[in-house]
C-alpha cells in the first residue's frame, strides 16, 4: 500500500520549464495585421526574456528568426495555408514557452467571405488546347496531342471537415489556390529549391454513407446544345488538323443504365428545357453523356474521335429524354472521406456547370433533404476574348519584357471574383513519379473588374527560357512552359453550423513558349 | 488474502512449479530456420529510440512493379523503370525499439554478415506522435536537398484531431547534377540532417521537440551497381520499345528464378569500402488497387477481377513474409533455397500472387535530439534521445513466383 502511495505520487515526468518565472513574455506585436497569406513580411514581437528565442510558431508554421534581443523579437511571416484570419504566436526560449492567441490577422483574397466557411465545395472547368506545339532540334513546328477533342475536362469535390475551414474552397480544385496570392500588382516566384506554400490540412470528420450535396440548376437542353457548338467552333479554329475533318457528327447523347454500363449512341435531335428529342429509343437509360464526333480523312486512313461536352441523369423513352437538373450532386464517399461527384459515366464534364442560379440542398445522414437556399452561377472566362490565347497550343511569353493578360471582366456582382495566373516551366527529361518535375513557377492575382493584368519583366525574368521541344520520338523533352488564368468566383448559403462555400473555378491552361531576345 | 496460489486448486499449481523446477535442463538443438542457433548473435538487440528519419533512392528494375514497393502507396498505375525517391520520418515518445530496426521501405538485414533471418511483415512503433515543426531537411550544406514536409502542414483547430504527425512521405523526382534542381540523390554525399522544432497548439494532443535541431549527419550510401542475377544483368523493363528506343509495341518482361528450389546467385559491384548489403526476397500476396467494370479499366499489368484492379503480379504492398540477407559487400551471395524454409510455415503458397528481390546499400547512424514536450507540458528524454537516420539505396526486381 505504501509503495502504490509513493508511485501515485510520483509524476511520471517533470515539467519542461519548471520555472514559470523564466518565460518569455510578449507584450506587443507589430504589424498586427498582414496582407495576404504568401509571407514574407518582417515582423517585430516585443516583451520581456525574450533573448535566445530559438523557435518562433506563426498560424501553425516556423517563422525565421532575423533578429532577437531581450525585449524584442523579428521574423519573417512564412508562407500559411489557407485557414482562420486570426492566428496564433509562439516564442520558445531557452527557459520556457509563451503563446498569444489570435496575435496577427492574416488577411487573403475573400478571406472576409469565407470566415464562417465550414463546408466546402469546388467546382472546376478546366479547358486546355486539343493540341500543344512544339519544335523539333531542326526548328520545325509541329503538333502533338495535348488535351485531346474534350479540349478540357471538369471536377467537383467537397470537404466537411470537423471544425473551420475558412478558405478551404479555393484551394480543393488544387488550381491556383487563393492562399498562395500575392496581392494584386505583385508577382510570386517559386525558383528552384523554393518549398510550395503549404497545403490545406483537412480535419476528417464522420458522416453517413448517404449524405449528399446537390447544386444544381434548371435543365436547359438548349444551352447543352449551344455549348456543344461552341466546342466544335474552338475544335475547328484551333486543330491544326481541322481541314482534314469530312464530317461533324450531329450533336449525339450516349446512354448508360443504371449500372453504368453502354446502352447506345443516339442523335439529338431537339431541345427545350429539360426535355430533348432523339432519333431512337432511350427506354431504360437513366444516364447519359452528351457530345459529337469528327471523322478525319487522310491519304491512307480514316480516323473518329469523338467529345464530351456534358452529362445528365434522365428518364429515356421512345424519341425523348428528360434530363434531371444540371450542376452537380456530391455523394459522401466513406473510403477517402470526401464528398465526389455522382454523375453518369463520367462524374462531370465541361459544360455541366452553365450559367444560372442555383439551388444548393444537402441529404444528412438520416437521409433527410433540405434547400440550404440559393446561389449566383459562374461567369466563365470568355475563352475568344481572353489573352495571351492559350487554346491554340502556341502561345508565346517573352521573359525580356512585360506581359499584358486581359479578358473580360465578370459582371459586378457582390460575390468575390478573383483572377489568378500562374506561368510554370517542367523539365520533361526528368520523370516525376506523380507528374512532371517543376523547375519554377510564377503566381499573380489579377483585379476581376479590371480586366487587366500587367506582369512585370524583372519577375518574368526570373523564369528560365522553355523552348518546348519534341524529341525524336515525338515526346517532350527539355523545359516546357505552361501557363493558366483562372477564375474564383466564391458562393455561399448559411447551414446551421456554417456557411456552404462553393468556388466555381474555371481555368484556361496550355503551353507556352518562354524566350528571350528570340522571336517566333 | 486471496492470491492465485491461494483457494481450492492453489496447492496444485504451487506442486507444479515445484515440479517444473526439479527437471532436468539442457540444451537443445532448435535452430532458426536458416540462422543457426542463437538470435542475438546474428541480430543485435535493437535500441529505443524516439524517433526515425529516412530517405530511399529506388530503382524499379522489373515487370509490374509499383510504388506500392515503399509501403506508402498503391501500385497501379505501374511504375516499373522508374527511378526515384522517396522520404519518410516520425517521431514519437516514450521511446520504442521499432523506431532503430523496421522501416517503412526495407529494414535491414540480420547483424551478423553472410546470414539470413526470415520475418514477417514489420508494424511501426507504437507510441504517441511527436512534432518537430515543419520540415525535417536533408541537405548538403548550403543547399538545398531533399525536405521531408509535415503532415498535416498545420494542425486544424480545435486541434483534438491533430493525433497524426508524419514527415514526408511523398514521391520525389530523381535528381541527380540537374542544372537548376538540387539533387535529391548523390550517393556518397553527406547530408545534414535538421528540423526547427515547434510547439503545438495548446489544444493539442500531441507531444513537441520545441527547439532546433542542426546536428544529424547522414551518408548517402554509394551508388549500387551492375546488378545481375544467374549472371544476367538485372534492367529497366523498356515496354514497348527496343533497348535502342525502337517501337515494337511488345511488352518487355523482365523476371528472374528465385531462390525457391536452386540457389539464387545475386551479384553488384563490390564496394570500395567494404561493408554491408542487404538483399531481401518477399512473396506478395493478391491487393486491391481500385474498382472495375471491365479489364481496359485497368492499367498495364492489372486485371479486373469481380469489380476491382488486381495486380496479375500482386500487390507489392502486400508482403505475406520476406526472407532478409545481409551479404558482404565483395559483389556476390548466393540465397540458398534453404535460406527460405522458414516462409512456408508462415505463407501458404497459394497466396502467393508475385515475388520480388530487392538489394539495398543502406547507411545508418545516430542522431541525438531534444527533449520532448508532451501535450501537458512535461518532459520526456534521458539526455540521450536517439533518432535513427538511414538512407537506403534500393533496386527491386521481379521474381517469377515459386
Amino acid at each position: 500500500m505504501i509503495l502504490w502511495l509513493l508511485a501515485c505520487s510520483m509524476a511520471p515526468y517533470p515539467d519542461y520549464w519548471p520555472n514559470k518565472s523564466l518565460y518569455p513574455d510578449i507584450k506587443t506585436i507589430e504589424p498586427a495585421v498582414v496582407d495576404g497569406r504568401v509571407g514574407g513580411e518582417t515582423i517585430t514581437v516585443t516583451g520581456n526574456r525574450l533573448d535566445e528565442a530559438m523557435t518562433v510558431v506563426i498560424g501553425g508554421r516556423n517563422a525565421e528568426i532575423v533578429n532577437v534581443d531581450t525585449h524584442s523579437i523579428q521574423f519573417l511571416m512564412p508562407p500559411l495555408p489557407a485557414g482562420p484570419e486570426s492566428v496564433a504566436l509562439s516564442v520558445v526560449t531557452e527557459s520556457g514557452a509563451a503563446t498569444r492567441e489570435s496575435a496577427i490577422r492574416v488577411k487573403s483574397p475573400a478571406s472576409d467571405f469565407t470566415e464562417n466557411e465550414t463546408a466546402s465545395v469546388a467546382l472546376l472547368r478546366y479547358d486546355c488546347p486539343i493540341e500543344g506545339w512544339g519544335v523539333y532540334a531542326d526548328g520545325e513546328e509541329a503538333p502533338f496531342g495535348w488535351c485531346g477533342t474534350d479540349m478540357g475536362y471538369a471536377t467537383a469535390e467537397a470537404w466537411l471537415g470537423s471544425g473551420p475551414q475558412p478558405g478551404f474552397a479555393a484551394e480543393l480544385a488544387l488550381v491556383s489556390p487563393l492562399a498562395e496570392l500575392p496581392p494584386v500588382g505583385i508577382s510570386r516566384v517559386y525558383g528552384p529549391g523554393d518549398v510550395p506554400a503549404p497545403s490545406v490540412a483537412l480535419a476528417f470528420k464522420a458522416h453517413g454513407w448517404n449524405e449528399a450535396i446537390r447544386i444544381h440548376t434548371p435543365r436547359d437542353f438548349a444551352a447543352d446544345l449551344a455549348f456543344i457548338e461552341e466546342r466544335q467552333d474552338l475544335l475547328e479554329a484551333t486543330y491544326s488538323w481541322a481541314d482534314s475533318i469530312s464530317e461533324w457528327t450531329l450533336p449525339f447523347v450516349t446512354l448508360y443504365d443504371d449500372d453504368e454500363c453502354w446502352l447506345g449512341d443516339l442523335d439529338m435531335v431537339a431541345a427545350g428545357g429539360d426535355t430533348l428529342d432523339v432519333d431512337g429509343d432511350a427506354s431504360g437509360a437513366t444516364g447519359m453523356t452528351m457530345g459529337f464526333g469528327i471523322v478525319e480523312e487522310y491519304e491512307d486512313f480514316t480516323y473518329e474521335d469523338w467529345a464530351t461536352t456534358g452529362s445528365a441523369f434522365i428518364s429515356g423513352e421512345d424519341g425523348v429524354i428528360v434530363g434531371s437538373p444540371s450542376g452537380v450532386e456530391l455523394q459522401y464517399d466513406d473510403y477517402s472521406g470526401w464528398f465526389v461527384a455522382n454523375g453518369p459515366a463520367v462524374g462531370v464534364a465541361a459544360g455541366d456547370f452553365p450559367s444560372g442560379e442555383y439551388v444548393v440542398s444537402t441529404t444528412d445522414s438520416r437521409g433527410t433533404d433540405k434547400e440550404q437556399g440559393y446561389i449566383e452561377g459562374p461567369t466563365p472566362l470568355d475563352l475568344w476574348e481572353t489573352w495571351p490565347d492559350l487554346t491554340v497550343g502556341y502561345a508565346d511569353v517573352y521573359l525580356d519584357e512585360d506581359l499584358l493578360v486581359e479578358w473580360i471582366p465578370a459582371p459586378a456582382s457582390e460575390m468575390p471574383t478573383i483572377i489568378a495566373v500562374e506561368i510554370v516551366v517542367y523539365d520533361m527529361d526528368t520523370p516525376h513519379p506523380n507528374g512532371t518535375t517543376q523547375v519554377a513557377r510564377l503566381v499573380a492575382q489579377g483585379d476581376d473588374s479590371t480586366g487587366r493584368l500587367t506582369i512585370a519583366q524583372a519577375d518574368l525574368d526570373q523564369l528560365p527560357s522553355a523552348p518546348n521541344m519534341w524529341d525524336d520520338f515525338d515526346e517532350a523533352m527539355g523545359y516546357w512552359g505552361d501557363m493558366s488564368i483562372t477564375r474564383h468566383q466564391l458562393r455561399k448559403v448559411r447551414m446551421e453550423e456554417g456557411d456552404l462555400v462553393v468556388d466555381f473555378v474555371h481555368t484556361i491552361n496550355g503551353p507556352v513558349f518562354l524566350s528571350r531576345g528570340f522571336r517566333r | 488474502m486471496y492470491t492465485w496460489a491461494s483457494g481450492r486448486g492453489g496447492e496444485m499449481i504451487w506442486l507444479w512449479l515445484l515440479a517444473a523446477c526439479g527437471r532436468p535442463t539442457d540444451d537443445y538443438a532448435v535452430t532458426l530456420h536458416g540462422a543457426g542457433t542463437d538470435l542475438s548473435a546474428i541480430e543485435a538487440l535493437p535500441s529505443p529510440m524516439v524517433g526515425r528519419i529516412e530517405v530511399a533512392r529506388y530503382r524499379l528494375w522489373g515487370s509490374n512493379l509499383g510504388y506500392g514497393l515503399t509501403g506508402l502507396f498503391g501500385d497501379e498505375p505501374r511504375a516499373d523503370g522508374m527511378g526515384f525517391v522517396v522520404g519518410s520520418a516520425s517521431f514519437g515518445y516514450p521511446a520504442s525499439t521499432a523506431f532503430d530496426r523496421i522501416s517503412p521501405f526495407l529494414s535491414p538485414g540480420p547483424t551478423q554478415v553472410g546470414s539470413c533471418a526470415v520475418r514477417p511483415p514489420g508494424g511501426d512503433a507504437a507510441v504517441e506522435y511527436v512534432d518537430v515543426g515543419d520540415k525535417v531537411l536533408l541537405a548538403t550544406p548550403g543547399q538545398a536537398g531533399v525536405t521531408l514536409e509535415r503532415d498535416p502542414s498545420v494542425h486544424p483547430r480545435p486541434a483534438g484531431e491533430s493525433w497524426y504527425v508524419g514527415y514526408g512521405n511523398k514521391l520525389m523526382p530523381l535528381i541527380q547534377e540537374h542544372p537548376d534542381l538540387p539533387d535529391t540523390w548523390t550517393p556518397g554525399a553527406l547530408w545534414a540532417v535538421s528540423f526547427p522544432g515547434t510547439v503545438p497548439p495548446s489544444e493539442s494532443t500531441v507531444g513537441a521537440i520545441p527547439y532546433p535541431f542542426n546536428d544529424g549527419w547522414i551518408q548517402l550510401p554509394p551508388d549500387l551497381e551492375n546488378v545481375t542475377i544467374g549472371g544476367a544483368p538485372v534492367r529497366a523493363p523498356n515496354h514497348g520499345y527496343t533497348r535502342g528506343g525502337e517501337w515494337t509495341g511488345e511488352d518487355d518482361d523482365v523476371r528472374y528464378p528465385g531462390p525457391f528450389s536452386t540457389p539464387m546467385t545475386v551479384g553488384w559491384e563490390a564496394g570500395r569500402q567494404g561493408g554491408k548489403v542487404t538483399i531481401v526476397v518477399r512473396l506478395h500476396g493478391v491487393g486491391v488497387e481500385s474498382a472495375c467494370g471491365c479489364a481496359a479499366d485497368c492499367g498495364d499489368g492489372f486485371t479486373c477481377d469481380e469489380g476491382v484492379c488486381v495486380g496479375v503480379d500482386g500487390a507489392t504492398w502486400n508482403v505475406l513474409a520476406e526472407v532478409a540477407c545481409t551479404a558482404a559487400d565483395d559483389g556476390e551471395f548466393i540465397m540458398q533455397p534453404e535460406d527460405m524454409a522458414g516462409v512456408w510455415s508462415q505463407v501458404d503458397w497459394v497466396d502467393i500472387a508475385g515475388a520480388t528481390l530487392s538489394v539495398a546499400r543502406m547507411s545508418e547512424s545516430v542522431a541525438v535530439v531534444p527533449d520532448v514536450l508532451t501535450w501537458n507540458g512535461k518532459r520526456v528524454g534521458s539526455d540521450n534521445n536517439e533518432v535513427r537516420l538511414r538512407a537506403s539505396d534500393i533496386l527491386v526486381t521481379r521474381l517469377e513466383v515459386p
